[in-house]
């Protein structure tokens, strides 16, 4: 912005040579210029970095409303079942019990049903987890570290995340039984080829 | 072409007690906005001290007095007391909870902020990013100001004496007498 | 068919875009006549092309062609055929088309306006406008078609549904009934009619500032570094500046009647985006001043109009890309990119021209500033004010947001409560220097001249401020503010009543004549007074409806009266559901204002249940005094004797949209063109674009 950083040109009677070359002033302009450029090409190309519906998921830890310990990393060999959710939005009530039942019928299997809150109060969150029998751990989400990481938008949104730490499947919206009855197809052939 | 015709040239005299004058004045009308503008912003930072208050009825008024200050992430920029989505509506409700439970102002953005980070309201509340926000139109601030001054000091540097040429000579003329610049700009 | 007409137009204005830059470019290095010539005829020739291809989607979207994929995104066969017309600029796609349209009128405009007077400049002036416009037809084409259809290839198996702008091998269209069905018809929000200008407006304030850019680009690029190029510039920039305001303006009528917050201003990213170039503009049409009667400040006004078009430029990018979220944001596309690139590349490639013809030594100033308390000294102030008002923005809207996100990680929103502690000090400077500046003479004044000349405005202020003090307003922000702005409106009409007066004396002529002569002696003087005057009276209304804004939640049941303030109350009569025949539910209560306790006005807030969207539509009651606004929030959906409401009273707010007429007239009379001069231009490009019609040379 400083105009002034160039050396003043006293001299009025004669016209001064051309230089060569910017002098520092003009250096350090365009130096600001292209950092403020730079900065918001960071700021766009994070922007722009879409939901992980493919490639290796992002890890994370969090401590699970049973106090436990989830870590991603950990489960390699596992598949995840990630399932964003708030005890505010009215697909994730709708598709809150299919949930539950696929984490009953695969636990023993081996896949993990992970229940990640979405702008939820901790006792709101409790309650619909009571209200629906959720058996499956649930953790919240403080300053939203898991959320951001996935690029959440709104809940519910889920991810399934395979043996090899990979996202393989994205459900924007409620699962519905269509939808559920796919996911557990490809959660089948997923046990049986890994 | 450059002769100082004498009377288009005031007398240096004249124009020391000119520039002394105006230069206080300019100074001064300078260092009153500046200090306006860099005082009112930590000041009015101040506002609203968290005090506890006993239970009592809660208005909407009273929630969305809170709610103003605050924003949803589900829609941003829209600031959540007058946002109409689902989530806003229960965080509406639950600042109306803390309020009736004798939360303060204070208390409860702090409680929202504790659960969902700095995005919640529209001004942070963290001292670091706080100081972030408001350093950087004070120094861009001060930055603007250094360079008007210097502008000025340059622009008077280099013009003594001054050379008065015919367009500024008949402008400086013209200067004498409101009456004859508003003339001879009617004649433009 | 209408398709490929639109895609054979655009993609020709594409090429005369490019053959323009070239042909300019080559014409202008090796003084070729003919060639600048040839490359003026191609620029002129986009226009016609560009309005052809929008005449062709105007005429789907009435004709209801839903094989095309934009009319399909943007209407439905219930659209009245109003909306069909605006749904042109409704979405992205649309838009961009349009928008490349404006540019290509705006350059015509400078190309055929300024031939002759700046000759020199032209050839790298087209070459510079034409560059612009290439970018935004290669992006309309390529990426955002908006001729885009959708087609069927039958296979094997099943069918492809493709969409593409050309015919695909062995594709057949779609059935029409199955096209029908899919239409989704325009975005209820975009329904007012605040919105149907305020995009045309927006846009022609944005490509308007293309002319001022293109010419200084040229000056720089010719080496011709004189005024010539801030001559020929200051009526396009005023043009664009008008346009902007305009556009800004009737955005917050739309935000006003139509998103229900009881506001008009809400310092959304998106609003900041568009109100940054209205900013630097101002401060350019200022200094402009300056290098003309003076020739000061030539690099400080090259880093204005650039600055404002690389405003004009981001504003673009950062709404469309997604890089900040906002209720206006279209939706994130594959434009981004190239937005981004072409802005940056725009910006780092003219702020390194001034500096490198600066180094030289070829943009030094003609004259220095002799006193400290001039006007140029006043201008300059309000350089600093508009920049760093810019600055304070910009910041708010885009630097700490993006800084604390990327390297705190921390992600933070800005909103009114920064604006508005930010903003207002650095706006109080502004006026203080509107009251001052236009009585401080070129060159050097006095203290005490300068105080002579203010007296009378400032008894007036202080009269007015008593008045104030006396109906009862007592805030000391409040008193404050209303005498900083008002000082300003005050010497605007002292200076026209005493520019008058002294016409009166020195000629004998009548009041009117001398005012009607005064104004058209010095148009751009006195319409600069106007639009300060209109700037004074939005100020009025802002700090009217801000400082003194009531607001209120209540719930009511049928008949029940509630007191708002002392003067006001409001009784809730009854509430109805209705449906409107495009499908549309309308929950609508009906209220009565009560006013010192006669019933004033019937009001019917209602919200609109669109298939897609609910909407809010205020019920509001102007007065000069103030807006009775109410808005309908939630009522007893069983019994319907109940609702709530969010109400709003808010002082002076009329001044704001009135200030703004205003502004306008002020403008135009600034503007408009000198009888004595452009009517010779006129004439001789007359004469000479009859002696060599276009396409001959070509």
């Amino acid at each position: 912005m400083d105009i002034n950083d160039i050396p003043e040109i006293s001299d009025l009677e004669q016209p001064p040579a051309p230089s060569r070359g910017l002098s520092l002033g003009s250096i350090i302009l365009i130096f600001g210029v292209i950092c403020v450029i730079a900065v918001v090409g960071m700021q766009f190309a994070n922007q722009n970095a879409s939901t992980p519906t493919s490639g290796p998921a992002p890890t994370f830890t969090v401590t699970t409303f049973d106090g436990e310990t989830f870590d991603l990393k950990a489960q390699a060999g596992k598949i995840t079942v990630l399932n964003f959710w708030g005890s505010w939005c009215g697909p994730c009530r709708a598709e809150a019990p299919r949930i539950q039942l696929l984490h009953e019928d695969y636990a023993e299997r081996g896949v993990n049903v992970l229940g990640v809150t979405y702008l939820d109060d901790v006792d709101n969150s409790l309650a619909f987890m009571n209200e629906y029998g959720l058996t499956f751990p649930s953790a919240p989400d403080p300053n939203l570290q898991v959320a951001d990481s996935y690029q959440i938008t709104g809940a519910p949104e889920t991810f399934i995340i395979d043996q090899n730490g990979d996202v393989v499947d994205f459900v924007y919206g409620e699962i519905t039984d269509l939808r559920m009855t796919q996911l557990r197809d490809l959660i089948d052939d997923m046990l049986a080829n890994g | 072409m450059k002769f100082n015709i004498p009377s288009l040239n005031p007398s240096p005299l004249h124009r020391e007690g000119l520039d002394s004058a105006s230069l206080k004045m300019m100074v001064g009308i300078l260092v009153v906005l500046m200090s306006i503008f860099l005082f009112a912003l930590p000041l009015s930072a101040q506002e609203s001290t968290p005090e506890a208050q006993p239970t009592r009825a809660v208005t909407s008024d009273d929630v969305n007095e809170v709610a103003s200050g605050m924003f949803c992430p589900i829609c941003e920029n829209e600031p959540l007391d007058t946002c109409r989505a689902n989530t806003c509506v229960i965080w509406r409700g639950e600042i109306r909870d803390m309020l009736e439970q004798g939360f303060s102002e204070q208390q409860v953005v702090d409680n929202f902020i504790g659960r969902f980070g700095q995005r919640v309201v529209d001004v942070p509340q963290d001292d670091g990013l706080r100081l972030l926000t408001f350093i950087g139109p004070i120094v861009l601030g001060l930055l603007a100001l250094i360079v008007g001054i210097i502008t000025f000091s340059r622009w008077r540097g280099g013009d003594v004496p001054p050379r008065v040429t015919t367009t500024s000579a008949n402008l400086d003329a013209g200067n004498d007498d409101y009456r004859s610049q508003l003339e001879s700009d009617l004649r433009e | 068919m209408l398709a490929e007409i639109g895609i054979t137009s655009t993609f020709l204005a594409l090429a005369a875009t490019i053959y323009a830059v070239v042909t300019a470019t080559i014409g202008g290095k090796t003084h070729s006549e003919r060639l600048v010539i040839s490359a003026r005829n191609a620029a002129l020739a986009t226009f016609p092309l560009l309005l052809l291809a929008c005449a062709v989607l105007l005429i789907a979207l009435i004709a209801g062609d839903f094989q095309i994929n934009y009319v399909r995104s943007t209407t439905d066969p219930q659209t009245p055929v109003f909306y069909r017309i605006t749904a042109l600029w409704g979405s992205q796609e649309g838009s961009l088309l349009f928008w490349s349209l404006m540019m290509s009128l705006f350059s015509a405009g400078a190309l055929i306006l300024n031939w002759h007077s700046e000759r020199r400049l032209m050839p790298y002036v087209t070459a510079y406008l034409m560059a612009v416009l290439a970018f935004f037809l290669v992006i309309t084409i390529f990426l955002e078609n908006p001729f885009e259809r959708v087609w069927l290839i039958p296979q094997a198996q099943e069918t492809q549904v493709v969409d593409s702008v050309l015919i695909p091998a062995n594709a057949v269209a779609p059935l029409e009934q199955n096209l029908v069905n899919n239409a989704q018809g325009l975005n209820p929000l975009l329904r007012h009619f605040g919105m149907i200008i305020h995009p045309p407006m927006l846009y022609l304030g944005f490509t308007g500032f293309v002319i001022p850019f293109a010419f200084a680009m040229a000056a720089l690029a010719s080496g011709d570094l004189s005024s010539n190029w801030i001559k020929a510039t200051r009526r396009w920039a005023l043009v664009a500046w008008l346009f902007l305001g305009l556009g800004l303006i009737l955005g917050g009528r739309w935000a006003y009647d139509v998103l229900g917050w009881g506001g008009y201003w809400g310092w959304d990213p998106v609003e900041n985006a568009a109100f940054l170039p209205w900013l630097i503009g101002t401060a350019f049409i200022h200094s402009a001043m300056i290098q003309e009667k003076r020739g000061m400040l030539k690099v400080w006004n090259m880093f204005l109009v650039i600055g404002t078009f690389s405003a004009v430029m981001f504003g673009t990018f950062a709404t469309r890309s997604g890089l900040v979220e906002s209720v206006h944001s279209f939706a994130r596309s594959q434009i981004g990119l190239p937005m981004f690139l072409f802005w940056s590349g725009i910006t780092l490639v003219s702020v390194t021209m001034i500096l490198w013809r600066w180094n030289r030594g070829e943009l030094k100033d003609d004259h220095h500033n002799s006193g400290i308390l001039s006007r140029e000294t006043m201008f300059v102030l309000n350089n600093v004010v508009f920049v760093a008002l810019s600055v304070a923005i910009f910041w708010g809207s885009f630097g700490a947001p993006i800084i604390s996100e990327l390297f705190l990680d921390e992600t933070i929103t800005l909103g009114s409560q920064y604006f508005m502690r930010v903003t207002p000090p650095l706006f109080a400077v502004m006026f203080i220097l509107m009251g001052i500046a236009p009585v401080t003479a070129w060159g050097a004044t006095s203290a005490a001249r300068l105080g002579s000349t203010v007296l009378v405005p400032a008894v007036m202020t202080l009269v007015f401020v008593a008045l104030i003090v006396v109906t009862g307003t007592t805030l000391p922000v409040a008193v404050i503010s209303y005498g900083i702005v008002s000082f300003a409106g005050f010497v605007a009409i002292y200076e026209i009543y005493r520019g008058a007066r002294a016409r009166m004396r020195s000629k004998g002529e009548n009041p009117v004549v001398a005012t009607y002569s005064l104004f058209t002696r010095n148009r751009r003087r006195y319409g600069g007074y106007i639009v300060h005057l209109g700037i004074t009276i939005i100020g009025i209304g802002v700090i009217g409806s801000t400082l003194f804004q009531t607001t209120t939640e209540q719930t009511l049941n049928t008949g029940e009266t509630v007191a708002i303030n002392e003067a006001y109350s409001m009784r809730f009569d009854r509430f109805e559901i209705q449906q409107a025949t495009d499908g549309r539910i309308i929950d609508r209560a009906y209220v009565t204002v009560i006013k010192n306790g006669e019933d004033v006005a019937q009001l019917s807030p209602r919200i609109d249940q669109f298939p897609t969207m609910p909407m809010t539509i205020a019920g509001a009651h102007s007065t000069i005094e103030n807006d009775f606004y109410v808005l309908l929030q939630d009522w007893d959906t069983d019994t319907f004797d109940s609702a709530t409401f969010t109400i709003y009273i808010n002082p002076l707010i009329n001044l704001v949209w009135w200030g703004g007429l205003i502004l306008i007239i002020g403008t135009f009379i600034s503007a408009w063109p000198n009888e004595t001069v452009p009517a010779n231009l006129r004439n001789r490009s007359a004469i000479k674009a009859g002696a060599r019609p276009i396409g001959a040379t070509a």
